[in-house]
């Protein structure tokens, strides 16, 4: 078959604009047809065109090749593992339906949106570091940082921990896929796709109101705007797609013997963070519905002046956004909990209480989300109930880095790559962690919400927090991605670097914001000209970093040394088959024996891969 | 026991910590009744958290040099997989350092917003300026915020376009001025000066210099003054509300300060110096003056002067009244005289 008929970005390449075009000659045809005036409408054009376009794209790289045969009632072969496994290079840019590659395909995609979202901080930093208008107007400034926030959020920090899951999940629960394979190749396309959407909304003029897109700035501002409502809904649906899997793969494909509180931690905190993607996310969308139905159709929901209400889109949109922040951190609880027990020696301290606690923010976590807003304006009734769940949240969080302290101490602690950031992780986290209880004070909060203080506390959970721990993941699992060590020095040159410039950058920050330098600003008082000059140094030498585990991660991946099946001397599934993974995982289906922490008891082990595969006893069925 | 001295050492150092940053007095001055309240309820938790702080970072640190893998060592740790002890305590101690936390925030709160009000203010923000109501007084679009030292005030903030925060840093105080609602706001001033309003909301264009043009300089003050002056500014502000009244000229002024427009715009009879839109001198020069001012008003998209962003709203054809619009174009197409 000709390569542009068969499954792949060849195809998408005519299949993309051809759908487009195809939505947007029916609009013009349909408002031609019931006589509005005039026929065309460039924010109808923009959302039609790219929403079929995303349609066509999935077409084109074959998402629905089995599906749709399979809905006309045409033959399907149940067992069709034609699109599975990676055998060259080539098959990382197809639809394919191994979670293997599809990790790897997520990590890899929200890295680069990482790391485009990096430079765009950069940008907007060297215009910071000087008082006055240097480099780029106000509006360009509104924009980068939109983008900014935007990227880090949608395109890096929900889906990257999506792929590392993606990647060891199904490993650890001796799973040989994910529960719906084609439903994951699905979520995945749809990310970059999501991060194209966003970027290209600057050919339109960027969307200049923030991440969080507050109406009604956001619903008045450039065209735009309305990319980043559809972004977000494409980032979320993909968010949501992957979360069922997760949930459905966790609780139906645990290898026999691995009950509940067998599960590696990693796997309890990735059950709670789908369980608040699910049920969380479809608020965002709907409020990114609402401004867009606003904006393209000329609803009323956040127009005062027609009865709208602004302050109901914060609510709706919190409501999700603040679960996000754990949706954000949860899974890194989890790689943070696997790295220290295996490079410790030790089990884990407080299995249990740390599962708990991971079900315990995920639950919590819903009751918290009105102490972004109050300033807002919001109901005055609202606000102390909110500050009190919001300082209990504190409780299952310490507990959590009390449980690592205590994992630690006693321990034969490996200092390498991985342990280096999951140890500096707890160290800038719990900065986050006393600041966030600062900001749970609802008077504290009036003086520095929407301040820089604000933008220091969540560089430190997310950047300090969440991207440690991706860091500390990524070092991790890597000699079992690619069956080769990485680079050590080179590991240890960028922890130290990352750990030393993020303090440098984000902490005084801290201090602009209790002096009184508001957040999103393009211009500041010449007065805080000496912090902002140091910040932006600081953040030039934080990117700067980077390049040592760029550099690593793609030179390793050939010239490392060569891991072995189980480097670390892990207990988890995932250290028990070869490295990289066979494409099936298991040859022999492992059987779960005990917890998966049991370092240093002589003999103990977490699972054992019977001679001959005893098959499972299946309950008879009545 | 290495253990518990070790967390008595850094809960100590912790405190102490805080004792220096709290002592360091990086706030801006503390010129109301709230600002002392929050400024206390800071400092308690900056200590108490700092502690916390302390007590993990010396444990953590502890641990990184006692049990770090030295070459050739064959020690092996102890199976240990939890202490029911030590969990209940790291789960309890926090819980009740946060409950009473939450409980003197609770205090401050509402001994802030407690008590009858003396007077009331009106905010209004728009894109990218302020301007204050006396409805007590019946004084509109007043430019610089002037408010007694000592009175209870409450403060209506309301905004005519987008979102915008009213900051003022030395009150300790913020709240966002939202479109289609009335957000309260107390403040007893407590220190006679000129202190900053801050916009804490991102607004557009302007946000970052929004209400340069009271100063001239970023950001936009406000003035407390003594019971005796604040009389004869009421007096003053009365008085020159009536000239306005009489003097076409001084209309035209009224109007454009309190439409905002020169938060964006520079226009000498009016003594502003906004620079987010173009200057507004010299316009009587162009060829067909009254038409493009009228214009440039009703619809500002139509038109864009170079170098200029389209960020004007778009909506002050219904926030003006035909006769303010009226007089507002008149003086502008005859020059600033």
């Amino acid at each position: 078959m000709n390569v542009f008929l068969r499954p792949n970005l060849a195809r998408c390449l005519w299949v993309t604009p051809f759908t487009s075009l195809i939505f947007m000659s029916l609009t013009l045809f349909i408002r031609h047809w019931v006589g509005m005036t005039p026929i065309y409408d460039s924010q109808q054009m923009l959302t039609v065109g790219y929403i079929s376009g995303v349609l066509g794209f999935l077409i084109g790289i074959g998402a629905f090749d089995t599906w749709f045969p399979w809905m006309i009632g045409a033959p399907t072969r149940p067992e069709d593992h034609s699109q599975h496994g990676a055998y060259s290079w080539r098959d990382y840019f197809r639809f394919n339906t191994d979670h293997k590659v599809i990790g790897l395909q997520y990590v890899t995609t929200t890295f680069i949106a990482f790391f485009v979202g990096g430079m765009f901080a950069e940008i907007f930093r060297a215009e910071l570091a000087h008082p006055g208008q240097d480099f780029i107007t106000t509006q360009q400034y509104n924009g980068f940082m939109s983008q900014h926030g935007t990227l880090m959020i949608f395109t890096f920090l929900v889906p990257v921990f999506a792929g590392l899951g993606n990647f060891v999940i199904p490993l650890m629960l001796g799973a040989p896929d994910m529960a719906f394979p084609r439903l994951n190749a699905l979520s995945f396309w749809l990310l970059p796709l999501a991060l194209l959407i966003f970027l290209s909304s600057f050919i339109f003029e960027s969307f200049e109101a923030g991440w969080t897109g507050y109406p009604p700035f956001s619903t008045t501002g450039p065209m735009g705007e309305t990319l980043f409502e559809i972004g977000i809904q494409i980032a979320g649906a993909s968010s949501i797609a992957t979360a069922v899997n997760f949930l459905v793969t966790i609780i139906t494909m645990r290898a026999p013997g691995m009950t509940m509180f067998r599960m590696p931690l990693l796997v309890w905190a990735n059950l709670a963070t789908s369980a608040l993607v699910v049920a969380a996310t479809p608020f965002i969308a709907g409020a990114q519905f609402m401004t867009m139905f606003d904006r393209v159709f000329g609803t009323q929901f956040f127009v005062p002046s027609l009865g709208g209400d602004v302050l109901a889109y914060q609510h709706v949109f919190w409501f999700y956004s603040h679960p996000a922040v754990y949706i954000m951190v949860l899974p890194g609880f989890g790689i943070i909990s696997e790295v220290i027990s295996v490079m410790a020696r030790k089990p884990i301290f407080g299995y249990r209480a740390i599962a708990f606690s991971s079900a315990g923010i995920a639950v919590l976590g819903f009751s918290v989300w009105a102490h972004h807003m109050f300033a807002s304006g919001m109901e005055d009734w609202l606000r102390v109930p909110m500050m009190i769940s919001t300082m209990l949240i504190a409780i299952p969080t310490g507990i959590k880095i009390f449980s690592w302290l205590g994992t630690i101490w006693d321990g034969v602690l490996r200092m390498n790559t991985a342990m280096l950031f999951a140890t500096g992780f707890i160290f800038t986290f719990v900065i986050g962690g006393v600041t966030g209880i600062w900001l749970a004070s609802v008077p504290f909060d009036y003086h520095v919400h929407d301040t820089y203080f604000v933008v220091a506390h969540f560089h430190y959970v997310l950047f300090g927090g969440s991207v440690m721990t991706v860091f500390a993941g990524v070092y991790f699992w890597y000699p079992k991605v690619f069956g080769r060590m990485v680079d050590e020095r080179l590991g240890r040159l960028h922890f130290w670097s990352t750990f030393i410039f993020s303090n440098l950058t984000f902490f005084p920050m801290h201090w602009l914001g209790l002096e009184g330098m508001p957040r999103r600003v393009a211009d500041y008082d010449p007065a805080y000209e000496g912090w902002n000059t140091f910040i932006s140094i600081s953040a030039f030498c934080l990117g700067a970093g980077m390049l040592f585990f760029v550099y690593n991660m793609i030179h390793s991946a050939r010239h490392g040394a060569i891991a072995g099946s189980n480097p670390w001397g892990a207990l988890t599934l995932e250290w028990q088959v070869s490295s990289p993974p066979p494409i099936f995982n298991f040859d022999v289906p492992p059987r779960v024996v005990g917890g998966p922490y049991r370092y240093g008891e002589p003999g103990a082990q977490h699972a054992i891969f019977p001679e001959e595969t005893v098959p499972v006893h299946e309950p008879a069925h009545v | 026991m290495r253990l518990v001295i070790l967390g008595i050492v850094g809960t100590v150092v912790g405190l102490l910590l805080g004792i220096g940053i709290v002592e360091a007095n990086v706030l801006p001055p503390q010129a109301s009744e709230q600002a002392v309240n929050t400024d206390h309820v800071y400092d308690i938790m900056v200590i108490v958290t700092m502690g916390i702080f302390g007590l993990v970072t010396a444990v953590l640190v502890a641990a990184l040099v006692l049990f770090r893998e030295r070459r050739g060592e064959t020690r092996v740790a102890p199976p240990v997989h939890g202490h029911h002890g030590l969990e209940i305590i790291w789960t309890a101690i926090p819980a009740v350092i946060v409950i009473a936390l939450t409980g003197i925030s609770w205090k401050a709160l509402s001994d802030n917003e407690s008590g009858q009000a003396d007077m009331q203010v009106t905010v209004w923000g728009q894109q990218f300026d302020w301007s204050y109501d006396y409805p007590d007084l019946k004084l509109t679009g007043v430019h610089q915020l002037v408010v007694p030292i000592g009175a209870k005030i409450d403060f209506d903030v309301e905004s005519k376009d987008v979102i915008h925060g009213w900051w003022v840093p030395a009150w300790r105080v913020q709240i966002n001025a939202t479109p289609g609602q009335t957000n309260q706001l107390r403040v007893t001033p407590t220190k006679i000066g000129t202190f900053k309003v801050v916009c804490t909301f991102i607004c557009g264009s302007g946000h970052p210099v929004m209400g340069t043009n009271v100063q001239g300089s970023i950001p936009a003050r406000i003035k407390v003054v003594s019971q005796d002056d604040y009389k004869k500014f009421v007096d003053d502000a009365v008085a020159k509300a009536k000239q306005e009244a009489s003097s076409p000229a001084a209309a035209a002024v009224a109007v454009f300060t309190k439409a905002g427009c020169g938060g964006c715009h520079t226009w000498g009879a009016a003594k502003s110096t906004g620079s987010v839109g173009p200057p507004l001198d010299g316009l009587s020069s162009h060829p067909d003056a009254e038409n493009f001012i009228r214009q440039s008003i009703e619809d500002p998209g139509a038109e864009i002067t170079q170098g200029y962003p389209d960020a004007m709203p778009k909506d002050f054809k219904s926030r003006l009244s035909p006769d303010e619009l009226d007089t507002l174009v008149k003086a502008l197409a005859g020059g600033s005289q």
